[in-house]
């Protein structure tokens, strides 16, 4: 089953961004359960579900050339949105070699790499890139390896750098971050750059999950998945931009709440880098509109109760504070008990 | 991220620790470096640079500081300990140089000596920005106001910054 | 799990050999200089799983390379590989996993190896000129007999090597060694334990912050006397023998124990006892949770039945 590409939408300005059926039957929906509450709920990330989110590491949807396209704008405006630490050149080698080999074995329509030892060839017809270069040699790329690949991935991507028994964040590319900077971030441990995360440090739930991932092993990665709310269907919403998009919270009324607002689901997976010994962290962002979402059975309940019942806390650590109660009131007329 | 105060019980992981000055049980060569002259220190500061064994003394009010402290950090072997007694953003401009000399943060002692100044990231425009600890400030760059948030990077060796009211992002802080 | 054959098998020394693995189907796994993999040996009726550096160059997808030092007082594991094994036998490794990587932001790497603890560092070598990284290596072994390597790692080498032939009175000076070392310099040693102990008490005494002194200990399951094993959950009986450790046991009865380094230092397969009298001879617990937790690849039951919380 060959995937599909819409026509170029946009994430900023005019959000001309839409789900199709298809798109909204596949997302990554996150709540099991009438509430929530932080867990260390990563699994194997075994592939299932064919035609799912799950079924592939790296997972191209109708949006990739939208999300490229969005990609490549804020990278245009701020370079410092990938950043590549010195000692992480191996790790990031790692990177382009995971991707490369996924994405050709995984949707052949669209990727293709062929490998005569170091001589490496990669086409990616749906963007139109013909690249020979040798591996290991990022003088014969366009640009940094890292860059390179992740202009051609949908997501976000950290290499964690494994040492001293801890994970520290010392290369990405960051374009589409849920509130974070990776600017300001980089270098830190794992247990500080999720510092900001209320609650859940006193919950020993980073302790427990960063040994978890301390011991990922190659060929077994791990997923999880982690979700917020966005106004408008901005894939960039980082701190860097905030001063452009912060005031847009203070802007819901019960008459845009269905087209404004947007469950934000990231689908976080892990994989051991095999020769750097690095992790790779992709951050696989999916983004629904309220009135897309309601329009699968169930979810518009669901998210009722749960946003409802929501600690404050956790509820202020996700930016919805100002118009919560809107949704949550808009969102009732969903609930068969409400 | 938008949330400015934390549990009363719940200390964000990120934020610098300062440590009670005492001489490192192990190292063997001691570095010191002070922002101000040893004899403007406190009398239990005094004490803690007179039990430290024959350290090497550098002060910021010396000549070519920054050049000699390249040279110290640079030259100091493993077994270094280095003791840097200040106001806040002057630990972390030194902890900022020990760290690309290659000393890890183990290696260091901070010893917080006020007045309370320190170091500001802001996010918007990359800046970091030296000055008195205010909850608000406008950025010196590009003048958006910050709100200053309890997350510290210690490769910038600053606080973060980002914009406290995106309705006003620019809305001058007033004293 | 997966399978390779022998391809190849060089004596590198009367009591070392070399053997090149190369995978049956598909290419093998990359892996970090450092990582190990457990080859699985067929000793009689049980498979006894010994782990073993990878020496080769992490850069060759085509073939693993080991190492093997026949140990006189085992179980058999290298016996096997140095008396039976043949070219064009079939193996079954378990993939590689790194419980010894180095540390990418170090200055400057002191290598500081002892017989067949040489190992990791064969594979450490291309990592670290394939990166241009500064490093030394220090090479105690007995001449003729734990020198594998020696003569190509001169030629390699030149002056960043320092060789100690021990049969000929020559011992390494590790206060020397760690002694107004430039700053940003990490030390990585393998060899014997005393070895280890003594790069780590060096560096402790010379100031060395622990976060820049990593070591490998190569140690596996020693016999033992057989004991009676009980696993509270199922209330199975089961009879650990002599030459079996006791994660043996629990593997041949179906258990599935998390594991990577079979020889009491990685701390995967810690499990509760409940029970019974134990010989603790792991690298690992401190001995507060020694009251509640053994390791089961080198601990053994010694007494009364040992009852697991499993």
């Amino acid at each position: 089953m060959s995937v599909q590409f819409t026509e170029l939408q946009s994430y900023r300005d005019d959000f001309t961004f839409r789900n199709s059926p298809a798109a909204i039957a596949r997302f990554p929906f996150p709540f099991p359960e009438d509430s929530y509450m932080y867990s260390v709920n990563i699994e194997p990330a075994t592939p299932r579900a064919p035609g799912s989110v799950y079924q592939h590491w790296f997972d191209i949807d109708e949006h990739y050339r939208s999300e490229m396209a969005e990609r490549a704008l804020v990278l245009d405006k701020d370079s410092s949105r990938c950043l590549v630490m010195p000692h992480m050149q191996e790790a990031s080698w790692d990177a382009l070699q995971l991707f490369m080999e996924h994405l050709s074995a995984d949707y052949p329509q669209w990727f293709a790499l062929s490998c005569d030892g170091n001589r490496w060839h990669w086409r990616n017809t749906a963007l139109g890139i013909d690249q020979h270069f040798t591996f290991g040699d990022a003088s014969t790329l366009p640009c940094e390896p890292l860059e390179f690949i992740t202009r051609q991935v949908q997501g976000d991507i950290a290499l964690l750098d494994q040492r001293d028994n801890d994970l520290f964040m010392d290369a990405g590319m960051v374009t589409s971050p849920a509130d974070w900077s990776l600017a300001f971030d980089a270098g830190m441990s794992f247990k500080q750059w999720h510092s900001p995360v209320p609650m859940a440090n006193q919950m020993g739930v980073f302790d427990r999950a960063l040994k978890y991932l301390l011991n990922i092993q190659v060929d077994q990665p791990v997923r999880r998945l982690n979700w917020t709310l966005t106004i408008n269907p901005r894939m960039d919403s980082s701190p860097e931009t905030f001063h452009e998009w912060g005031a847009d919270r203070g802007q819901i009324t019960p008459d845009n709440v269905g087209s404004a607002v947007h469950l934000r689901v990231e689908l976080q997976f892990m994989a051991r880098l095999p020769r750097s010994n690095g992790l790779m962290f992709s951050i696989r962002t999916y983004l629904i509109s309220m009135n897309e979402l309601v329009s699968h059975p169930g979810w518009g309940q669901r998210l009722h109760r749960v946003l409802r019942d929501l600690p404050e806390a956790i509820a202020d650590y996700k930016g919805m504070t100002l118009y919560r109660q809107t949704l949550v009131q808009w969102l009732s007329q969903f609930d068969e008990l409400a | 991220m938008s949330s400015t105060h934390s549990n009363e019980s719940y200390r964000p992981f990120s934020l610098p620790l300062y440590r009670q000055p005492s001489p490192s049980a192990c190292a063997q060569h001691h570095l010191l470096v002070l922002q101000r002259p040893a004899d403007e220190l406190s009398p239990s500061l005094q004490d803690f640079v007179q039990a430290l064994p024959r350290p090497i003394v550098l002060s910021a009010a010396d000549d070519d500081f920054d050049k000699h402290l390249d040279t110290l950090l640079y030259a100091a072997p493993v077994g270094s300990h280095l003791y840097v007694l200040g106001d806040e953003a002057f630990l972390w401009k030194v902890h900022v140089t020990a760290q690309g000399a290659g000393m890890l943060s183990e290696e260091i002692d901070l010893i917080d000596c006020g007045p309370a100044r320190r170091r500001v990231f802001c996010v918007h425009c990359g800046l970091v920005q030296t000055g008195p600890v205010l909850a608000h400030l406008n950025c010196a760059g590009c003048q958006v106001q910050l709100g200053v948030r309890e997350h510290f990077s210690q490769r910038l060796g600053a606080y973060l910054g980002v914009c406290e009211n995106p309705d006003q992002p620019y809305a001058e802080v007033h004293p | 799990m997966m399978q390779v054959r022998i391809s190849g098998i060089r004596e590198l020394t009367p009591v070392i050999r070399e053997f090149t693995l190369t995978a049956l189907e598909g290419p093998l796994p990359g892996f970090s200089a450092g990582s190990h993999v457990q080859v699985h040996l067929p000793l009689g009726s049980r498979t006894v799983r010994n782990a073993y550096s990878l020496t080769g160059d992490p850069a060759d997808t085509r073939h693993y390379r080991i190492a093997v030092r026949l140990q006189e007082a085992s179980r058999g594991g290298s016996r096997f590989l140095h008396e039976q094994a043949r070219v064009g036998d079939t193996l079954t490794l378990s993939p590689p996993a790194n419980l010894f990587a180095l540390d990418l932001t170090a200055r400057h790497h002191i290598l500081i190896a002892g017989g067949i603890g040489i190992t990791p560092f064969m594979a450490y070598l291309d990592s670290l000129e394939r990166r241009g990284d500064s490093f030394e290596l220090h090479y105690a072994y007995r001449q003729g007999l734990t020198d594998a390597f020696s003569d190509e790692l001169l030629a390699r080498l030149g002056h960043r090597l320092h060789r100690y032939d021990g049969s000929a009175g020559q011992v390494m000076d590790l206060k020397t060694i760690l002694t107004a070392r430039p700053m940003g310099s990490h030390v990585y040693t393998c060899g014997p334990q005393r070895l280890l102990d003594g790069v780590r008490a060096q560096a402790a005494a010379l100031g060395w912050p622990a976060a820049r002194v990593h070591w490998e200990a190569f140690s596996s399951a020693r016999s033992g006397l057989p004991f009676r094993l009980e696993l509270a959950r199922s209330g199975r009986k089961i009879e650990v023998e002599a030459e079996q450790s006791l994660l043996e046991a629990l593997e041949e009865a179906g258990m599935s124990i998390p594991n990577l380094c079979r020889g009491g230092a990685c701390g995967q397969c810690a499990t509760r006892h409940l029970q019974g009298d134990i010989d603790h001879r792991d690298h690992c617990l401190s001995a507060e949770e020694q009251q509640q937790f053994l390791m089961p690849c080198v601990s053994r039951g010694c007494g009364t039945a040992l009852v697991l919380d499993l």
